[in-house]
């Protein structure tokens, strides 16, 4: 062994000096691991976490159990559920005895622009109709 | 069943011996497991206290910046990525060395000096003491008249035990550099404490 890796040796048993004492370590430990452990973290957080520790494995894992809750649980009723109900199809109608210029009211045609849909529009009186006698 | 299949995932890298195993527990704690987070405490707590020591005004602070440093390296185990020649001490005492620094600055407001302390305690020495107490006062006494660069290169090459490329990564000096320091004060440090002893 030559001088300085002897030098190194010996410096290296002087710091060991510095070492914690037991009761140190002992002490450390119950915070490091209380901290850790009672660390208050958003789920969202461990979820990004776990990805980018291993972002292909881990996100395949998180795709495939993606999957197996959305068929094998009710939860894939839940987007079905969130959805908006869709409203009563609106027809115009156009009738010939009725064609005139229709002007749309300002009202209406906010309503028409927010619908994309025409306004309702009152629909005539049915004519009636008569038994015929022969 | 997530938790189990991710544990079964083995990086890509290699490394020396020893490190391998670290590594295992490193991937463990990073999905959850707290006894692989207790290994990886259990396995580094003493060189980096040792390692944080002499850049601290006593051993309660040192306590301190260990403890912070852990909590950091547990919570941040997903940012860590094994760099080649490079163990996961390294990562960890590069933590450790930011947060022995920042404590330092917030301290040097408001304490006096660690020379100065060093020295009032040093009156109150007894010859009851243990040798290694006394070669633990001596040798902080002596490292605290460094400048703080030779220290903290002092201390993590013998305190950590690291080598000089390691010693570059954590603090960002060139490995030469690393060994010209070593070589330079390796004979002040052991003529001083072969003077104290």
């Amino acid at each position: 062994m030559s001088t300085a890796e002897e030098d190194d040796t010996r410096l290296r048993e002087a710091f060991t000096a510095l070492s914690p004492t037991a009761d140190a370590v002992a002490r450390m430990q119950v915070r490091v691991i209380e901290g850790h452990e009672k660390r208050t973290r958003s789920l969202w957080l461990e979820w990004w976490s776990l990805l980018r520790a291993r972002p292909i494995a881990n996100g395949a894992l998180v795709a495939a159990a993606a999957l197996i809750l959305y068929f094998t649980t009710p939860l894939g009723l839940v987007p079905g559920l969130l959805r908006p109900t869709s409203t009563e199809p609106q027809h115009a109608s156009i009738d010939a005895s009725e064609a005139r210029p229709h002007h749309f009211s300002s009202v209406e045609l906010s309503r028409r622009s927010r619908s994309g849909a025409l306004p309702h529009r009152k629909q005539s009186a049915r004519p009636i109709r008569r038994p015929v006698h022969p | 069943v997530f938790v189990f299949f991710a544990t079964l995932y083995a990086g890509p890298e290699e490394l020396p011996a020893g490190e391998e195993q670290v590594q295992e527990w490193v991937r463990a704690a990073r999905v959850g497991n707290a006894r692989a987070a207790r290994q990886l405490y259990a396995a580094h707590v003493a060189r980096v206290f040792r390692a944080v020591r002499p850049l601290c005004h006593s051993d309660a602070d040192a306590e301190d910046v260990t403890q912070d440093a852990f909590i950091d390296a547990l919570s941040n185990l997903a940012r860590y990525a094994p760099r080649d020649g490079v163990r996961f001490v390294g990562w960890l005492l590069a933590l450790a060395m930011n947060r022995a620094r920042k404590r330092r600055a917030h301290a040097a407001k408001v304490e006096p000096t660690e020379a100065a302390k060093l020295a009032a305690l040093d009156e109150r020495a007894t010859d009851s003491m243990e040798a290694s107490q006394l070669t633990k006062r001596a040798l902080l006494k002596v490292l605290a008249e460094l400048p703080e660069r030779d220290r903290q290169v002092l201390a993590l090459r013998y305190g950590a035990e690291l080598t000089a490329e390691e010693v570059e990564h954590v603090t960002g000096m060139s490995a030469a550099n690393v060994r010209k320091i070593c070589e330079r004060q390796r004979k002040v440090l052991l003529e001083r404490l072969g003077g104290a002893a």
